[in-house]
């Protein structure tokens, strides 16, 4: 089963932030990690976190640096700052909120 | 192995985003090839998986700085274009009140200035973005018209008596109309650069042309 392109849209901000809670990360390594969480499931085109990245740099929510990776090449890491944190529980309450109206809809129509 | 070449496809944007988003595409080139693809199949695969470069580098470099500081905000700027208008459109029709035996054709100008002045200004004020730039870009160009006119207007001599400006009001209307014809011309490019469609980038030939 594939995630339609409007819930990938939706929920795509919200997952960077939480794989950025997992440590430190750039843009490929983020998207190898949400397809190893979804089995798949979720199909980012790659191109499509960079917009996010940026717009949450600018936002003053994920900080970024420079630094050289393994191979030698110039790589661009992405850490959450202090005013990331209230804004992704406040992410997290919303999703909870829409999650337990679904389950609640689901398991009554089940009895 | 030498690191595949993607800077064709990344022309015009920021060093920064560019690296980040070659730095990416050479990982997925480098996957391929694990997988067992040549080089060139890595290279088209990767393009696809990726998405248009050069439209991503644009939403990057949006998204990075939506309103740009060195601007001033269009709703500031909204107003200060229907300010404009509206004080020329006063100014025109209190010369017209005031002028003693003003001929017909001098009244019907003026009017009709005071009145284009008006509506231009209320239209601006009820016009959201992005049509009020259109809005814009057409009263300056009229604004700029109009003081064309009024300062050929000065050597006749009914209009040189009552309706005389001074350099300092010409040089005002004229910079008022170049700067909001100015920044409405450069906020256009900026819209055009960043929404220009990528149909003839080597992107849409490399995906055209895959198996």
């Amino acid at each position: 089963m594939k995630i339609s392109k409007d819930l990938n849209a939706a929920s795509a901000r919200t997952i960077v932030l939480e794989i950025l809670r997992e440590g430190e990360s750039y843009g490929y390594a983020i998207v190898q990690r949400v397809k190893e969480l979804s089995s798949g499931e979720v199909e980012w085109s790659d191109g499509m976190l960079y917009p996010i990245l940026h717009r949450l740099e600018a936002e003053g929510l994920i900080l970024a640096r420079w630094d050289t990776s393994e191979t030698g090449r110039r790589r661009k890491y992405y850490q959450l700052t202090a005013k990331a944190r209230p804004v992704m529980n406040h992410d997290r309450r919303q999703w909870e909120t829409v999650h337990s109206v679904l389950s609640r809809l689901w398991t009554a129509r089940c009895v | 192995m030498k690191p595949p070449d993607f800077s064709a496809h990344f022309s015009g944007l920021p060093p920064e985003v560019s690296s980040e988003l070659e730095d990416h595409l050479t990982e997925l080139v480098e996957a391929g090839i694990r997988d067992g693809l040549t080089e060139e199949d890595a290279r088209i695969r990767a393009l696809q998986a990726f998405g248009p470069p050069q439209d991503i580098g644009q939403q990057c470099v949006h998204a990075s700085n939506p309103n740009p500081p060195t601007r001033m905000s269009p709703h500031l700027q909204q107003h200060a274009v229907v300010f404009g208008w509206l004080l020329l459109a006063i100014g025109f029709s209190t010369r017209v009140c005031a002028a003693p035996n003003p001929s017909f054709g001098s009244i019907a100008t003026c009017i009709s200035l005071s009145l284009t002045s008006l509506t231009l200004s209320l239209l601006l004020r009820r016009a959201t973005r992005p049509t009020w730039r259109w809005g814009v870009f057409g009263s300056s160009v009229l604004f700029l018209t109009s003081a064309s006119a009024l300062l050929t207007a000065q050597w006749h001599p009914w209009i040189h008596d009552h309706f005389a400006l001074s350099p300092q009001i010409l040089m005002s209307l004229g910079l008022f109309a170049g700067w909001s014809g100015g920044t409405l011309i450069s906020e256009l490019r900026q819209d055009a650069r960043i929404h220009k469609p990528q149909t003839t980038t080597p992107l849409a030939h490399e995906i055209k042309s895959t198996p």
